[in-house]
């Protein structure tokens, strides 16, 4: 599936208008897109490192889990829009970028992992999921969201 | 077989094909840094 006509509709969108003329406004956006991805960032870690037993080993996990996930989909859909804007301002230039389809390929990966794998999983009592599957599932979550984070700062240095 | 069997054999499944893949997509992104640094070295 070829998504050139796409990244030619965004790249002369009305949201690329804005964000190619108002330097403001992008910046303001980017503002958004960050804190999202530091918020997407801290819930993953905070759920996996749980998962992995490192950290807040008194709080049940199920009970760690069900408040990530819930500031999870928050971060993701702030990150989701802020970042469909920000990629209005160099929708070609993006579409030719190798670390940007990597890093969609994995978020796509995250999102897919997350809500058909991850959560559904996670509902039933933890204490009957084999130790080694959870943990697995937490070395996982983290390497994909590493990826996306890793080849997104990528992005500007290819 | 369960809803909870099916979804822990699909997580092992997923996960082992994505840190495979993972490990294949980070190897061919070092490698091309290496291989720029060695070439850095020759000028």
């Amino acid at each position: 599936m070829d998504l050139y006509p796409f990244f030619d509709w965004l790249d002369t969108s009305m949201l690329a208008d804005i964000s190619k003329a108002y330097g403001g406004v992008f910046a303001v956006v980017q503002m958004f897109h960050l804190l999202g991805m530091s918020m997407l960032g801290g819930m993953v870690l905070v759920g996996d490192l749980r998962l992995l037993n490192v950290l807040l080993k008194d709080v049940p996990s199920e009970q760690v889990i069900e408040n990530t996930q819930k500031w999870f989909t928050v971060a993701l859909i702030v990150v989701m829009t802020s970042g469909i804007f920000m990629s209005s301002a160099v929708a070609m230039k993006l579409y030719y970028n190798q670390m940007f389809w990597a890093k969609m390929t994995s978020l796509a990966l995250g999102v897919t992992f997350v809500y058909a794998i991850r959560r559904p999983l996670l509902k039933f009592n933890h204490d009957t999921i084999d130790p080694w599957t959870i943990k697995l599932l937490a070395v996982t979550s983290i390497s994909i969201w590493f990826t996306v984070a890793a080849s997104g700062r990528w992005i500007g240095f290819s | 077989m369960s809803k909870q069997v099916i979804l822990e054999r699909v997580a092992i499944a997923f996960s082992i094909a994505v840190i495979c893949a993972g490990i294949w997509f980070w190897g061919e992104q070092i490698r091309y840094v290496l291989e720029t640094l060695a070439l850095a070295e020759d000028y």
